[in-house]
This record gives C-alpha cells, sequence and structure tokens, in this order.
C-alpha cells in the first residue's frame, strides 16, 4: 500500500514556443496542477526552448531530468514513427473538427501510449492549429507546387516529406 | 501533446497521478477556444498584411483529391504508420453526416413546426422546414 507523502514534487514544463496556445496551454496546465495539488506539485514553465532544442527536451523526458514536454506529436517521430499520423495532409478540414478528432477516445489511447516502452507517459492530447502552407506567390494549381523547394516542419518527419 | 516522464510519473503519489493526468485532459479541452481564437487571429494578421488565404476547396479539383489522398498514400508504405492511420481515420467516417445533424441541431430553434425534435438529436431530418433548408445549404450530402 503506497503511504500518502507530503514531499514536493518538481514538475519542469518545457516547450519549444512562446506567446501561442501551447506556451497558454503549459501557464494554465501548471497554475491547475499547482491549485488542485495544494501545492504538493510546483510546476515551473520553460517556454522558447531554454531548457534546450525539442529532441534534447524529449531526452529529458524520457530520462527523467524534464517532467513534463508539450509539444507537437510529430517531432517525436524519431522515438516512434506513429506519432506524425496526426501530421498527416487532409486528415481533417477544420479546427472543430480537429479538435474533435484529438478528444475522441481511442486516437487519445492511441496517441497517449505511443511513448509507454520508451519513458513517456501521454497525459493530454490537443489541437494547436492546422497545417499551412505559406508561398511568395499563390498557389492555386498542383502545377504550381512544381519545380519549388518547401521548407517544413519538423525536419526529420520522414512521412510526410 | 502533453508528455510526461514516465519515470518520473511513476514515483508519484497515486492521488498526484491522477491530478496530472485530471488536469492535462481538462485543460485539452479548456484550450480550445483560445486556439481556434488565434488561428482567426493568425489568418486575419495575414490578410491584413496583404496576404491571401487560398483554401483547399478553392483550388482545382485535382489539387483536393491529390492532397487529400497524400495521407494515406504516404502511410501504406509505412506498415507501423499505417496501423496507427487506420485508428484515427475511421473516426473521421460519416464526418458528413455528422456536420448535418449538427447543423441540424442548431437550426431546430428557428423550427416553426416545432416538430420532431428527439428524431433531429436522433439524426433524422424529418421536419419538413429544416429538411429543405439542409439540402439546399448542404447539397453534397448523402440523401437519407
Amino acid at each position: 500500500m503506497r503511504v500518502p507523502t507530503t514531499r514536493l514534487s518538481w514538475m519542469k514544463i518545457t516547450l519549444a514556443t512562446l506567446g501561442d496556445a501551447l506556451n497558454q496551454y503549459a501557464t494554465n496546465y501548471a497554475a491547475r496542477s499547482r491549485k488542485i495539488s495544494n501545492g504538493r506539485i510546483k510546476a515551473e514553465v520553460y517556454p522558447a526552448s531554454q531548457l534546450g532544442s525539442i529532441q534534447r527536451q524529449a531526452e529529458g523526458v524520457q530520462f527523467g531530468a524534464i517532467q513534463c514536454q508539450i509539444v507537437a506529436p510529430e517531432f517525436l517521430v524519431g522515438i516512434d514513427e506513429r506519432f506524425e499520423v496526426l501530421a498527416a495532409s487532409g486528415l481533417v478540414k477544420s479546427m472543430a473538427e480537429g479538435q474533435r478528432l484529438a478528444a475522441d477516445p481511442a486516437v487519445r489511447n492511441l496517441m497517449l501510449g505511443l511513448g509507454a516502452d520508451k519513458g513517456l507517459h501521454g497525459a493530454g492530447l490537443f489541437l494547436v492549429t492546422l497545417s499551412s502552407v505559406i508561398a511568395k506567390t499563390p498557389l492555386r494549381h498542383l502545377t504550381n507546387f512544381q519545380d519549388r523547394r518547401f521548407a517544413f516542419s519538423p525536419r526529420n518527419s520522414k512521412a510526410w516529406r | 501533446m502533453v508528455e510526461t516522464s514516465k519515470r518520473w510519473f511513476d514515483a508519484l503519489p497515486k492521488d498526484l497521478q491522477e491530478i496530472i493526468d485530471r488536469d492535462a485532459a481538462a485543460e485539452s479541452a479548456a484550450i480550445n477556444p483560445f486556439a481556434a481564437g488565434l488561428w482567426a487571429k493568425a489568418r486575419k494578421s495575414w490578410v491584413d498584411g496583404g496576404g491571401e488565404l487560398i483554401g483547399c476547396r478553392r483550388g482545382s479539383a485535382a489539387m483536393m483529391t491529390t492532397l487529400s489522398n497524400v495521407g494515406e498514400d504516404i502511410a501504406k508504405t509505412r506498415p507501423q504508420l499505417y496501423e496507427a492511420y487506420k485508428v484515427v481515420t475511421p473516426r473521421l467516417s460519416g464526418r458528413a453526416e455528422r456536420a448535418e445533424i449538427d447543423q441540424c441541431l442548431r437550426w431546430r430553434k428557428q423550427c416553426i413546426t416545432g416538430a420532431g425534435s428527439a428524431l433531429h438529436a436522433m439524426g433524422s431530418i424529418w421536419c419538413p422546414r429544416t429538411w429543405i433548408a439542409a439540402r439546399a445549404r448542404l447539397p453534397s450530402s448523402p440523401r437519407r
């Protein structure tokens, strides 16, 4: 039987961005955890890759040096290629549809369980934004994509390259 | 998504583990309006700055067809990924019907006959006024 303890648990929450939905989530999550646990969870947010690049952050979480990472799943494709399934082209047509998909129990179970044997425990899944192609000149037809170079993120995503 | 260290999580007392999971799930739902607002704001900023938004629907039919098939075509080449893809995509099947039902439920208040509320909720559009409006607004939805 586990004995209740009053020991404080520090939770460093790391993320790569600043001033977006991920950052807002991290701030809200930290505040909520502190409040609900009556201060037993001491959550601190480290935005803008203060704790290293996304890959180093993920390694930190796997080894326990960092307690929590908020990240787009496709950035974890090096851990398991299935992490990039939700970045598939044309999967959803609107924010509302994407939000419904992220809340679907079957999808949550799949995504949150992916890193279980790699030192990760999935806790939450939500939609930040839809993918966009940004170009200097309008891309109205498939032929407009021809002979153009595109930078994309994440760099190590193989399936959608 | 939110990933925690399994090593750290497993060492937490049970009640704190529940808090971590429950709060993450609660915040995952609570963040949706903020994310949607930010998305809309970003699009508006793009247009205000002289940019143009080109949706797939406005593009050619060939472009739409090709882009919508890219995900499955590529996933098929990677067995593990395709297994995950097959879990995700069925959750989207029938989305046209779901959108139609959502629209129908939104129009229920406007329904002058007042009939068929329960049927609307079940997904059957029996109210003549709503049925006509639904057909007019959603020409591509499947006929029942």
